[in-house]
């Protein structure tokens, strides 16, 4: 869907990427994750085309046509739109600019907003929901989500994520998530992104990175084990091991507990933080 | 997003308009209330409608990019499908429609408020105008609220115009020779670099993204600017000047003062009496202080630079204003000496006209009296010699003066002639004759050499008049033979004359080049873009042309005269004039008046047919048998052997119209028809009254 090769950039004289390269399948849901400041962000708008390379190249799939851009959606919560305009102006100026003939208002009318209102006048949570019915009016193949979740109450965020999956398995979209709250979206992403030091450190599928990452509990030291985090308490000892293998721990004679993607991402940062 | 955009524009149009007219009105009120109820306000307006253009323009150009900086949307606007390039075009389209909108309304004002006094002239304005919007548009990247628009819209515009004014301050000198059409180039150099400018902001917005969309671009677009505009222009502009080092070797065959007649500074030379003809009656201008005052402007044993600075034009020129009227009087007299065809009912020869003019002519002689007075010294005078430097600053003598008592001069000898002393009043006009071919011969400023020849014409033409007088008695034609005899090339030709104008012209680019007045920066422009040996080449060139024809006759010319116009017409400069010498080619422009040159030729020949003409006519008269054929009379004469210059063929018989005539410059035989609005394109003729035989 979409391929990233070779890739420099930087913010004045701040590099964030040198030589990097990134491809992802059409259909698939990656989510992107890492510690703040890595280049989650960046990496969404260099795909989304908001920002250019400076070395490299970007290259999209066929499937998108000849204009690409245009079957990509791309929402932030750091995103403004034109404040000034009303809910109606913007759903005309968005029409025009894609195309739509009949602009699928559900969304706005679940969340109860008047054509009428600025958009100046809603919260970040309406703007986002707002936002997001707007780009897939547009019917896209690919959407590029940049951590929008967190600015939602419970009622918006079941929307958005509602109306996600049903977009995810209706029309097979191509889906970049960039999150730091993996409660929410532990079902929607297929593969997992670790960002560390300007290069990508974990790119595994989810079900496989849920299966290689494990956490040990045992009464005893176990030296030369591949961990992410190490915890000492009083009696015992939390190895959160990676890449998990059974010999590796056979003998410890401690407890083996599965993970989830939370947890699993929390150790990876941890982990990072701790070195 | 087009729409949008339209939208946006129509919405700045509309707040444009309302802030035009509020502030006229403000402006309005607030003159009319605090300063003078009778202020000229409908004076100022249009100045006013300008400045508030000015003002539009920038502000839809500063406006192009002002939403998205202020509601931070920019990674929206990069997030939709279009690319960098057309979301410029989009933006763009509607603010130019508007500019082209404003500019075709201030055009309509400018018609229906007929006369519209626009500050700087119509191009000017337009390239000023497109120049602000170009340039603020390049910038609208670089604000943040509409405070700091208006900051910017002052400073750039003040900037802009500062340097405008700045540099027409400076080069005050090169403007007024240039006229206003220097301004507009000026004016059309800063159109040039704001769309330059932009240019640059556009192609970098093709590569603009979030991380760089804000002041970063605007360097950018400076940086690319300076390093793929303005760098290549500074290169070619070294090496424009680097070119333009290169002149042209000294020509050797450049005029010197040494070929013109030496100045003779002696008191009897009549060049005195025609600068001191026009003094007030008490004025003694036989005085050696009066002679010394002109004497001192011109030989070299004086200062000349110092009483040349002192000289008073103007005192000098209201001596003559006084008679301005009463000279008029003389032109009245003038009517043309081939006005009427000779067979309508209300012809008149000139003589009959003169005849009836009596009493005005007494009177206008003894109102005149010292005048004539003086011009009959200046006429008897033993020399003539015109000593005028070679310098643009040299004043000259009222040669309009000169012109106006020659004519009365001639008439009063024409009365005289025909009121029954006709021996002396021919022989006043052979006299005053024979002095303009001594004036011609001794003129220098070509000026004065075309007044000598007009006032020459003129005493030609009088007295052919004379003698085709039914009572001209013989012994006139005889003295007419005996006194005037053949003309030669310096007694009606220009060489002299022009090669004082070339010497003139050169001093006057030395001077420019070499002066304290001349400002700063024109003296850098013609440092480095006058090349003196090219420009001197330039005007040598033309002048050497005409000299060299003028001394042949017309007949062994290998161009004819239309294709000389064609050559010394004004031209449309061509694309590259400017690559080699510009300012060489500027300055010759406005010092050789081209048109002027071929028609001096024409005037030449014109005279020296006119006088041999005269002269065959004398011998006609003298010579004249009824009962011979004309044709048969003429090949016998002496006079008839001199042959036209213009055809190299003897002059041609009309004995239908009674005429002979010269085929004039243009060498074609239009069958001795004259119009004497011009004199390169006619037959030269000489009316010719053989009594008693026509009727």
């Amino acid at each position: 869907m979409i391929k990233l090769e070779h890739i420099d950039f930087a913010y004045k004289k701040q590099p964030v990427f040198r030589d990097f390269s990134l491809s992802i399948e059409p259909g698939e849901s990656v989510l992107i994750t890492g510690i703040n400041g890595i280049g989650k962000t960046t990496l969404l708008r260099l795909m989304a085309g908001v920002l250019l390379p400076r070395k490299g190249r970007i290259t999209y799939s066929e499937k998108l046509g000849p204009n690409p851009r245009s079957r990509i959606g791309f929402i932030s919560d750091k995103m403004n739109l034109y404040e000034n305009m009303s809910l109606q102006e913007a759903i005309r100026y968005h029409s025009q600019v894609y195309d739509i003939p009949n602009f699928d208002t559900e969304m706005i009318d679940k969340i109860k907003l008047k054509a009428g209102q600025k958009i100046a006048e809603l919260s970040q949570g309406q703007k986002l929901v707002f936002h997001l019915s707007l780009i897939l009016a547009a019917r896209p193949e690919m959407l590029l989500i940049d951590e929008v979740i967190h600015s939602m109450d419970v009622y918006l965020r079941d929307i958005f994520l509602n109306r996600l999956l049903e977009m995810i398995e209706e029309n097979r979209v191509t889906l970049v998530l960039v999150n730091l709250n993996f409660h929410d979206i532990e079902k929607i992403p297929q593969r997992i992104l670790l960002l560390k030091d300007n290069r990508i450190a974990v790119d595994e599928p989810m079900d496989l990175l849920k299966a290689k990452v494990k956490k040990l509990i045992t009464d005893r030291e176990i030296p030369n084990l591949p961990v992410l985090v190490h915890r000492q308490y009083e009696d015992s000892h939390e190895y959160y091991v990676y890449p998990f293998q059974e010999e590796l721990v056979s003998g410890s004679g401690g407890q083996v507990v599965d993970l989830n993607l939370h947890d699993i991402i929390k150790a990876f940062i941890g982990g990072e933080y701790a070195e | 997003m087009l729409n949008k955009e339209i939208k946006d524009t129509l919405k700045l149009f509309a707040g444009s308009i309302v802030v035009v007219l509020v502030t006229l009105g403000f402006a309005f009120l607030m003159i009319r209330l605090l300063v003078d109820e009778t202020f000229p306000f409908a004076d100022f307006a249009p100045l006013l409608i300008y400045v508030a253009m000015m003002g539009i323009a920038f502000y839809l150009g500063i406006s192009l990019f002002a939403e998205e900086k202020n509601e931070r949307t920019f990674e929206y606007l990069f997030s939709l499908r279009y690319s960098r390039w057309k979301i410029m075009i989009y933006k763009l389209m509607p603010r130019i429609g508007a500019v082209l909108f404003f500019l075709g309304l201030y055009a309509l004002l400018s018609l229906i408020m007929n006369p519209f006094p626009i500050p700087a002239g119509w191009f000017t304005t337009i390239f000023l105008y497109l120049s602000l919007f170009f340039s603020s548009a390049a910038m609208s990247l670089i604000h943040k609220n509409h405070i700091t628009n208006i900051v910017y819209a002052l400073a750039i515009y003040m900037f802009i115009y500062g340097i405008f004014v700045f540099t027409i301050i400076q080069l005050k000198g090169l403007a007024i020779m240039v006229g206003s059409g220097f301004i507009t180039i000026l004016a059309a150099n800063i159109f040039v670099l704001s769309l330059l400018i932009f240019l640059a902001f556009m192609l970098d917005f093709r590569k603009a993204d979030l991380s760089n969309i804000t002041t970063i671009l605007f360097k950018k677009s400076v940086m690319s600017f300076s390093k793929f505009i303005l760098l290549p222009l500074a290169a070619l502009f070294i090496l424009w000047i680097f070119l333009n080092r290169f002149d042209a070797g000294q020509n050797p065959d450049e005029f010197k003062l040494g070929d013109i007649p030496i100045a003779d500074f002696n008191k009897n030379n009549g060049f005195y009496r025609l600068w001191t003809l026009i003094m007030p009656h008490q004025t003694d201008i036989e005085s050696p202080e009066v002679i010394k005052k002109y004497q001192r402007l011109f030989d070299p044993g004086f200062d000349n630079d110092k009483f040349l600075n002192e000289w008073d034009h103007t005192s000098y020129r209201t001596m003559f204003r006084s008679y301005i009227k009463k000279w008029r009087k003389i032109l009245i007299t003038d009517s043309h000496w081939i006005d009427e065809p000779r067979n309508s009912k209300k012809y008149r020869t000139w003589n009959q006209q003169i005849l009836a003019k009596h009493n005005t002519i007494e009177k206008l002689k003894s109102e005149f009296s010292i005048f004539l007075e003086r011009y009959q010294k200046l006429i008897n005078s033993e020399t003539f010699s015109d000593f005028t430097l070679p310098r643009y600053d040299s004043p000259i003598p009222n040669l309009l003066a000169w012109l106006q008592i020659s004519k009365l001069f001639n008439i009063i000898s024409m009365q005289m002639a025909l009121e029954g002393d006709c021996e002396n009043g021919i022989s006043r006009v052979i006299d005053h004759i024979n002095f303009f071919k001594k004036a011609i011969k001794g003129s220098r400023v070509l000026i004065t050499n075309l007044i000598a020849k007009s006032n020459f014409r003129h005493s030609l033409q009088v007295l052919s008049s004379l003698l085709n007088h039914p009572q001209c008695p013989q012994t006139t034609y005889e003295s007419v033979l005996d006194r005037l005899t053949p003309i030669r090339y310096e007694e009606f030709g220009s060489a002299a004359s022009l090669k004082i104008d070339y010497l003139t012209a050169v001093d006057h680019i030395d001077r420019i080049l070499n002066s304290k007045n001349t400002g700063v920066l024109e003296k850098i422009g013609l440092t480095l873009f006058l090349q003196p040996n090219r420009t001197k080449y330039y005007i040598f060139t033309p002048y050497s042309e005409i000299i060299n024809m003028e001394k042949q006759p017309p007949y062994q010319w290998s161009q004819g005269i239309e294709e000389l116009k064609q050559k010394y017409t004004k031209k449309k400069r061509n694309w590259f004039w400017w690559v080699q010498n510009p300012g060489g080619k500027i300055i010759v422009e406005e010092i050789i008046v081209s048109a002027n040159m071929f028609s001096l030729m024409s005037k030449s020949f014109h005279l020296k047919t006119l006088y041999d003409m005269c002269r065959i006519l004398a011998e006609l008269h003298l010579r004249f048998d009824p009962n011979q054929p004309v044709e048969r009379i003429l090949e016998a004469l002496d006079t008839y052997k001199i042959v036209d210059p213009c055809s190299g063929n003897p002059y041609i018989w009309n004995s239908e119209k009674q005429i002979l005539y010269s085929l004039g410059v243009d060498r074609d035989d239009d069958g001795g028809t004259y119009s004497y609005n011009t004199y390169y394109d006619t037959d030269y003729i000489l009316p010719v009254i053989l009594s008693p035989r026509l009727k």
